[in-house]
């Protein structure tokens, strides 16, 4: 099972609404995940597939390949849209 | 639900403040006025935005103010305040703001329904374009006592 990870700056308002907004468009995409949401400090060294925060953190994940950035953290269809096109990046959908 | 956190004490519209620092300000005081937090949660919330830039814009325009968790909060609360006009977070990349929430947490994840929720009315095109714009307050709290 996917285990994705989704992060903000303290870990308790935007990235449990993303959390919910992954949650969906996963869902809609018929992929099994678990999804743990965190802070910017705590999450260097969770084990994880993927990243979802968003585009404000860019600079913090200029590392890392397995990130996906949001706009609107509440737009399903944007979720959707993205994490399509990286699981399809990464043959995994 | 949305209706019993955002009640009439706790959202204000057409707010006139010259920066975005006056707008969580704004918004920090009608929870601090409500009793639900702590003068110093303001200062929480915008050093939140200096450490680590305006990440809260949830959706565009519409800046979602959040402090640290600990015992400046009572209890987990949220408020709301429209502004007259835009401000801008000239201190970053310039993003524009029509109206900002201020919101406590007590701790990393006891809120979830009331997340979940925010979630919800957030995706109403119908608020977004009503806090956005700077609606009577009436319009405002008729659609929020649908969630």
């Amino acid at each position: 099972m996917m285990r994705i990870i989704t992060v903000c700056g303290l870990g308790v308002g935007s990235s449990l609404i993303m959390k919910m907004t992954v949650d969906s468009a996963m869902n809609q995409l018929g992929v099994k995940c678990s999804i743990e949401h965190w802070d910017m400090g705590t999450v260097k060294g969770k084990p994880c597939d993927l990243i979802v925060t968003t585009e404000e953190f860019q600079k913090n994940f200029q590392d890392q390949k397995n990130v996906v950035y949001l706009k609107n953290m509440v737009d399903v269809k944007e979720a959707k849209e993205k994490l399509e096109t990286y699981l399809k990046e990464n043959s995994l959908l | 639900m949305i209706k019993d956190i955002l009640t009439e004490n706790v959202v204000l519209c057409d707010v006139e403040v010259k920066n975005w620092r006056e707008a969580a300000q704004a918004a920090g005081g009608l929870l601090v006025r409500a009793g639900k937090v702590h003068e110093s949660f303001i200062d929480s919330m915008i050093q939140t935005v200096e450490k680590f830039g305006p990440y809260m814009i949830l959706v565009p325009k519409v800046c979602f103010f959040h402090g640290e968790p600990n015992e400046n909060v009572k209890e987990a609360c949220l408020s709301l305040c429209v502004l007259k006009n835009p401000v801008y977070f000239d201190d970053f990349d310039h993003q524009q703001i029509n109206c900002a929430f201020a919101f406590g947490a007590v701790d990393k994840d006891s809120h979830m329904e009331m997340i979940m929720n925010v979630a919800k009315i957030l995706q109403n095109e119908q608020f977004i374009e009503a806090i956005t714009n700077n609606y009577p307050k009436e319009k405002i709290m008729e659609i929020i006592q649908k969630y």
